[in-house]
């Protein structure tokens, strides 16, 4: 495939991906890395240094700040990862549907995605909390809940260029089922543009969620979780300013990987833009 | 010393190290007109860029454009801003996308004139006004108020002419301005530019792939085939002794155009006899 | 033009229609009984009888769609219903908190304008050269820092460390500060790249070869392109007034500023629904007229808008 190999010889993207691999590795085997329980507290400890057995030191509770961030990425990272996953099965499922279908259910739908998309989605997202109340999973519902219209909308028009292409036109003639050309011809077109689309949005859900964490009204103490740590690092700011730098830098650095890698991808996809990209280098 | 003296003008594409124009020569003088000719794509336009040192940034261009005994490649900025527009001024391919489309017409030209430092800007107006007169355009005042949009291609060619005509410069380029005219628009225009010739006195530099317009205006003439000068002499000895076999193609085929369209002319004519 | 104007100012109405029916609809499916929540908030036992009374008291035991029609009435009218904790008219407590945020949207919405302005015209011109590399790198990091973290940085270093402005709270002008700056940095980043971007883009543009052509100064040629760029920033500068409203949200509880970011989060703590209704309807309505606003700017900029039909 053309596109794997204009991103494969970017190095960059390369970089980003075997950094953002090895971070999701990191925090599904966090429980077999982490040299401490992320739970554990240890007064006699608190605020420790860095030193083998503590390498980023302990917060305030005499926790170790590295086993902290690790069991965060499954908390942060996983869950955007999740929360993505779920948008785009259900932003396919209803775009395919309309756009396969147009005439009344995709005139509905796409009312609906006109509304939805009317609201800022940190409001869209705030409201649905508000209505469901503080918690890790009103948060995940919440992010889903702002961004399938979004992805609803883009996947219904990829279909409705995908259904005019020549083979399905054929499939369709050769009197093929609806499902059968939805699940053999139109979802494995659809999809690769998809998860592309993906991989841009996942930096700014880490970035919802711990924000919404940090606010009180996502994970709850003492779950660990990189926006939460930032949250309790910021009520003891004036005497241990140094507890702000590990989870602040870990959400940046994924972000950055991921916003990175976004961009990469774009470029991959389009080579025009590669090349007004040479002309202004 | 003639006004403008072109010397081995190489253009070269760093990006790629493709040669775009190779050793280009040619000069040209006051009250003289010089046609460039050549398809698209053969380097008229580069050239043309080149000598007014507005080559895309990627170009290496070398060799040597005397004006007046001073090389232009090596000027400064500031020195060549003045030289464009003042001394040696052009006239684009595509007058639809060449004005601004956020300003009008009479503010573009106005703007123009009031920087080159001739003019305050109550007689920049009125130079405007008078301009678009002598380019037989009707109601300049209204056509000062208008937007890029709102006026025709030919309109344009014509506000375009009618600038160069106010900012008196002492060479003028045409790049294929005629070309994205129809018929009708084109003639006129090829007339203006001969009015132009007549009133300013100025030199020029007429690009075109059409011989025919350039032999209606030009005194000698180049040929142009992929960046290289094939052909360079008066107008006559070109027309009745071209030298380089492409030259003489693109003649042959020209005559044989007008013999054929002659031709039908003829049988339509017997026929409504 | 004002033909113009009249269609996207009624094309609105639905859209506003649909959003108030969305915000209701959301809260009445919430999962907690209002009722129940208005009782619990007072410390009132919640018997059956007592949320029955308090259904009643709050109209819960109509018809939706009639609870929807007196709501949107009472909304139009500005009336929010009371807020559940402190009974005052939700209209009250929003009156009281806006000016909050205001200030601070409009303060970092001027901050953000300026500097990006700035940079982002000097990128395009010294394009390639040390400082736009520079800039370039701050854009980046920018755009990847969580603003709850830069403003704990920002917080920890001019007021815990130089203690230059107060921490947090609302004494005067020079509290304002750091939630105005921490606010618009991240718009800072996108709006210098986007200016740049354009203006570079706009700078292969036939019309501006012809200004170069014509002699004209550097400095005229860069309000062209400028004016040019100008149109794509508006649209996206207007799309961003009301996210720049929604991100006070953390601003202000980072700094404790009282505007309404902090009354919304304060009123989700404490689920006091009347409050997140009328948050929710508000920022909807400003982020549709601000589009609308933005929208018809740039038609009023652009003379292919202006005086086409």
């Amino acid at each position: 495939m053309n596109f794997w190999m204009r991103l494969k010889s970017d190095r960059i993207a390369v970089l980003c991906m075997i950094l953002l691999f090895s971070v999701v590795l990191l925090g599904i085997f966090a429980p077999l890395i982490a040299p401490h329980d992320p739970l554990e507290p240890n007064i006699k400890f608190k605020f420790a240094d860095n030193s083998l057995e503590y390498p980023l030191g302990t917060d305030q509770l005499g926790r170790c700040v590295l086993s902290r961030l690790l069991y965060g990425i499954k908390t942060t990272v996983v869950l955007s990862l999740l929360t993505m996953g779920a948008t785009l099965f259900i932003g396919t499922f209803l775009g395919i549907v309309a756009g396969f279908s147009r005439g009344k259910v995709d005139e509905a739908i796409m009312r609906l995605c006109d509304v939805l998309l009317s609201f800022p989605s940190e409001v869209m997202i705030l409201a649905i909390v508000g209505m469901l109340g503080p918690g890790l999973t009103n948060v995940v519902i919440a992010n889903i809940a702002a961004k399938w219209a979004w992805y609803t909308r883009m996947i219904r028009s990829l279909v409705m260029e995908y259904t005019d292409k020549n083979y399905i036109r054929f499939a369709k003639v050769a009197g093929c089922s609806s499902s059968h050309i939805m699940r053999k011809h139109l979802l494995p077109g659809v999809l690769g543009d998809v998860i592309v689309l993906a991989t841009l949005d996942t930096g700014w859900v880490i970035l919802t969620i711990s924000s919404l964490s940090f606010l009180g009204l996502g994970v709850q103490a003492p779950t660990p979780e990189w926006g939460m740590m930032l949250s309790e690092a910021k009520n003891i700011m004036t005497t241990h300013p140094a507890q702000m730098l590990p989870p602040g830098i870990a959400i940046m650095v994924v972000v950055a990987a991921f916003n990175f890698l976004g961009d990469s991808i774009r470029d991959a996809l389009d080579p025009k833009g590669d090349q007004t990209k040479a002309v202004v280098k | 010393m003639s006004l403008l003296n072109i010397r081995n003008l190489t253009v070269c594409d760093r990006r790629t190290d493709e040669i775009l124009i190779k050793d280009i020569h040619f000069e040209i003088d006051s009250n003289t007109c010089l046609g460039i000719v050549g398809e698209s794509g053969s380097g008229k336009s580069v050239t043309c860029k080149a000598i007014l040192g507005l080559a895309n940034p990627w170009l290496e261009v070398t060799g040597q454009v005397l004006l007046e005994g001073n090389n232009l490649l090596n000027a400064e900025q500031e020195t060549l801003r003045q030289i464009r527009g003042k001394r040696i001024c052009m006239i684009l391919q595509d007058a639809m996308t060449a004005f601004d489309p956020l300003y009008t017409i009479g503010c573009q030209m106005v703007e123009t004139l009031c920087e080159n430092g001739q003019y305050n800007k109550t007689d920049a107006k009125i130079i405007a006004m008078e301009t678009l007169q002598k380019m037989y355009i009707r109601e300049p005042r209204l056509v000062l108020k208008k937007y890029a949009h709102q006026l025709s291609g030919g309109m344009l060619q014509r506000c375009m002419i009618a600038l160069a005509m106010a900012l008196k410069p002492d060479i003028l380029i045409a790049d294929e301005p005629t070309t994205a005219l129809d018929a009708i628009n084109q003639r006129e225009v090829i007339e203006e530019f001969q009015r132009l010739r007549q009133i300013t006195g100025m030199a020029m530099i007429f690009i075109s792939h059409d011989l025919g317009v350039v032999q209606h205006l030009a005194d000698k003439i180049l040929v142009m085939k992929d960046g290289e000068q094939v052909e360079y002499g008066p107008i006559e000895q070109v027309f009745e002794k071209p030298q380089h076999i492409y030259t003489r193609y693109l003649l042959d085929t020209r005559k044989a155009l007008t013999k054929s369209f002659h031709e039908a002319m003829k049988v339509r004519r017997s026929n409504k006899c | 033009m004002k033909r113009y104007i009249l269609q996207r100012v009624l094309a609105i109405f639905p859209i506003l229609i649909g959003i108030s029916f969305f915000a209701f609809f959301l809260i009445n499916s919430s999962p907690s009984d209002p009722a129940e929540v208005a009782l619990r908030v007072n410390e009132t036992v919640a018997t059956p009888e007592a949320i029955a009374t308090m259904r009643r008291e709050l109209g819960l035991d109509k018809p939706f769609l009639l609870r929807y029609g007196t709501w949107l009435l009472d909304s139009l009218q500005g009336d929010f219903g009371n807020s559940y904790i402190t009974k005052q008219p939700v209209l009250n407590e929003m009156n009281k908190a806006f000016p909050a945020t205001l200030a601070l949207a409009s303060l970092s919405l001027f901050i953000t304008m300026g500097v990006s302005m700035f940079f982002g015209i000097w990128c395009a011109v010294h394009e390639g050269s040390v400082g736009d590399k520079i800039v370039r790198g701050f854009i980046f990091v920018g755009t990847a820092m969580p603003s709850f973290w830069a403003g704990l940085l920002i917080m920890w270093l001019f007021a815990v460390k130089f203690d230059l402005f107060p921490t947090s709270g609302m004494d005067g002008f020079h509290s304002i500060i750091l939630p105005a700056v921490t606010l618009s940095l991240t718009f800072i980043s996108t709006y210098i790249r986007l200016i740049r971007n354009t203006m570079i883009q706009n700078r292969q543009e036939n019309y501006v070869l012809y200004a170069k052509v014509r002699g004209l100064k550097e400095k005229t040629i860069t309000r062209h392109i400028f004016k040019n760029s100008l149109q794509a920033s508006l649209t996206a500068l207007g799309m961003s007034i009301p996210k720049l409203i929604a991100g006070t949200v953390i601003v202000e509880n980072i700094f404790a500023w009282p505007g309404i970011g902090r009354l919304c989060v304060t009123a989700i703590f404490n689920r006091d629904f009347p409050i997140i209704e009328a948050y929710i309807v508000m920022m909807a309505v400003l982020f549709v007229v601000c589009n609308l606003i933005m929208d018809i700017v740039c038609a009023l900029l652009d003379p292919r808008i202006r005086q086409g039909e």
